[in-house]
């Protein structure tokens, strides 16, 4: 079973992102900040890891620079509800794999994030 | 009738400069202005300037006389003796011969006579007073007294008036030179208070830009879980639903994206009203776009039973933004679906010129009455044709595609018939040029 960590602080779309994953057959891990994110980054073993880009410590873009610095290959998919240009450019220059926009999908959300496993 | 305001007998020669004050100082109580003013003092000066040369004046006495109207102010210079041969001329009668300044007085004034009394000889001007009046013995009577309290006076009041009336003359310049220092410091003042209020809106401007920003960011993520939950639930994702349950959730789904096209929209139009878009210019299939365009509304197409048809060659491309112009045909053709109840959309295509293309969006609606033609393209008007109430939209759509339109270089219009349907019809240019301000500091 693959293992996804979920990197979101609002519980609606955790439980969101969560019920998709899990009914699509994955293990999900969450983290709630960016701190334990990059903990969880190494230590859970994630297959790929989904990043809200607005977090209380410091943002996903910033999360994902630290993981990256530390060698980890993991994919990273950016989910932001920002919409401004150069928001996906950005995401891109962090070390995100890819970028999806908020609100999520149900229908394609799955078939976005398997691209990257 | 003769009555005598005044008599002055000039001791020094200083006396002479008075005389024309005076003639003044007469002339204007007894109603003269300013161009006879002048040409009565005048006069006085070149008769006297001739008149001091060749004799030596007597006496001065200016008087009003005329029996009836018109009343006439008389000046009359006596000499002793004769008057001379220089003055006069050859012939007393003739202009031959006389002095250049008596010439000057006759031409300036309505009389001038040499006379001859037993003992002396005089010269008299005259004019005739302002509107050929008549001047009653009492009038005289009050001219009179008051000539007493102004006159006579020294020829050194007569310099120290005109000096001081010089010094007022140049206390107003100098007044209207500080007045114009003070307004100078004032402008540099509102100038300075200007740039203050510019830095003030330029900074405001970037806080609106800032707030709008997260404003979106914070509305989308409620509606992230309100979509994505009521999306999971219509699929029975959850469990299973009965009908009004799905009835209700689509309507909760419906409000949810028209909230989101709303943020959208909102969002969109701050950004190019901020001069914040920046355009992905590249080489546009435009017929692809438009297939893409189809693509999103097929759903919507066969619910209605209408046909989309797209004319437009296959290789057919210009040099734009290709995200831009799938937004605003998008919006067009969604206008389109959602006015039609059945028939057929026709995307056209065609050159105004080699620089341009016009792209047609027909409809089958029941098109826009000429009132309302105008109100389309401003935000927030939402016009509803017969039967059309309730129709969903943002009322930003077309307001954004026009501000879209028109950054990218284009114009857009409609025309449309009641019962006929309606052509929504843009242009752009070719090859896209920027022309926009956005980066440049340049002050309007």
């Amino acid at each position: 079973m693959k293992r996804i960590l979920v990197v979101e602080d609002n519980e609606a779309n955790l439980y969101l992102t969560r019920f998709l994953l899990e009914k699509s057959g994955y293990e999900v891990v969450a983290a709630v900040d960016g701190k334990t994110a990059v903990t969880m980054a190494f230590d859970s073993f994630p297959d790929l890891i989904i990043m809200d880009v607005q977090l209380p410590d410091m943002d996903g873009l910033e999360t994902t620079k630290l993981i990256r610095s530390k060698a980890s290959k993991v994919p990273i998919i950016a989910l932001t509800s920002y919409a401004m240009p150069g928001d996906r450019e950005d995401a891109l220059a962090a070390g995100c794999d890819g970028y999806i926009q908020k609100p999520v999908n149900p229908d394609t959300f799955i078939a976005e994030i398997e691209i990257y496993l | 009738m003769k009555k005598t305001l005044l008599v002055v007998k000039p001791r020094k020669s200083t006396d002479f400069v008075q005389v024309r004050q005076w003639a003044r100082d007469i002339a204007s109580l007894l109603g003269f202005h300013h161009h006879e003013l002048t040409r009565i003092t005048t006069a006085v000066s070149e008769v006297m300037r001739d008149v001091a040369q060749a004799a030596t004046v007597k006496q001065i006495e200016f008087f009003v006389s005329g029996q009836s109207a018109p009343s006439v102010f008389d000046i009359e210079i006596i000499v002793q003796g004769t008057l001379p041969e220089s003055l006069l001329g050859r012939k007393q009668f003739s202009v031959e011969g006389m002095a250049s300044g008596c010439l000057a007085a006759k031409r300036l004034m309505d009389a001038f006579k040499f006379e001859t009394g037993l003992a002396n000889e005089s010269v008299v001007i005259g004019k005739i007073l302002p509107s050929s009046r008549h001047v009653s013995e009492s009038e005289l009577e009050s001219i009179e007294q008051k000539i007493r309290t102004i006159i006579p006076r020294d020829p050194i009041d007569e310099l120290n008036q005109q000096n001081k009336e010089l010094g007022a003359v140049l206390q107003e310049l100098q007044n209207q030179q500080e007045k114009l220092t003070e307004q100078n410091t004032e402008l540099e003042q509102l100038t300075r208070e200007l740039q203050i209020a510019n830095e003030r809106l330029q900074e405001a401007d970037q806080l609106k830009s800032v707030f709008l920003a997260s404003m979106s960011h914070e509305l989308r993520t409620p509606l992230n879980s309100i979509l994505g939950f009521t999306g999971i639930i219509l699929k029975g994702m959850a469990g299973d639903i009965n009908d009004e349950q799905r009835k209700q959730l689509t309507m909760v789904q419906n409000s949810g994206r028209h909230l989101l096209s709303l943020i959208n929209d909102v969002l969109d139009i701050s950004k190019i009203e901020a001069g914040k878009v920046e355009l992905n210019i590249s080489t546009v299939n435009v017929s692809a776009v438009a297939e893409e365009v189809l693509e999103t509304v097929r759903p919507a197409l066969s619910d209605k039973n209408i046909d989309l048809k797209i004319s437009i060659p296959a290789d057919l491309t210009i040099n734009s933004d290709a995200r831009r112009l799938k937004q605003i045909l998008l919006n067009l053709v969604d206008n389109a679906v959602k006015f039609s109840d059945s028939g057929t959309l026709i995307i056209n295509q065609s050159f105004p010129d080699a620089a341009q293309i016009r792209i047609d969006v027909k409809d089958c609606g029941s098109g826009i009455g000429s009132d309302d033609l105008p109100k389309l393209f401003a935000p927030f008007q939402q016009i509803n044709p017969n039967g059309m109430r309730g129709k969903q939209g943002t009322g930003l759509g077309l307001y954004l595609c026009r501000k879209l339109v028109n950054r990218m270089g284009g114009e857009i219009w409609a025309e449309s018939e009641l019962n006929k349907g309606s052509i929504f019809s843009f242009v752009l240019p070719m090859k896209f040029e920027d022309n926009s301000e956005t980066h440049s500091s340049r002050r309007g």
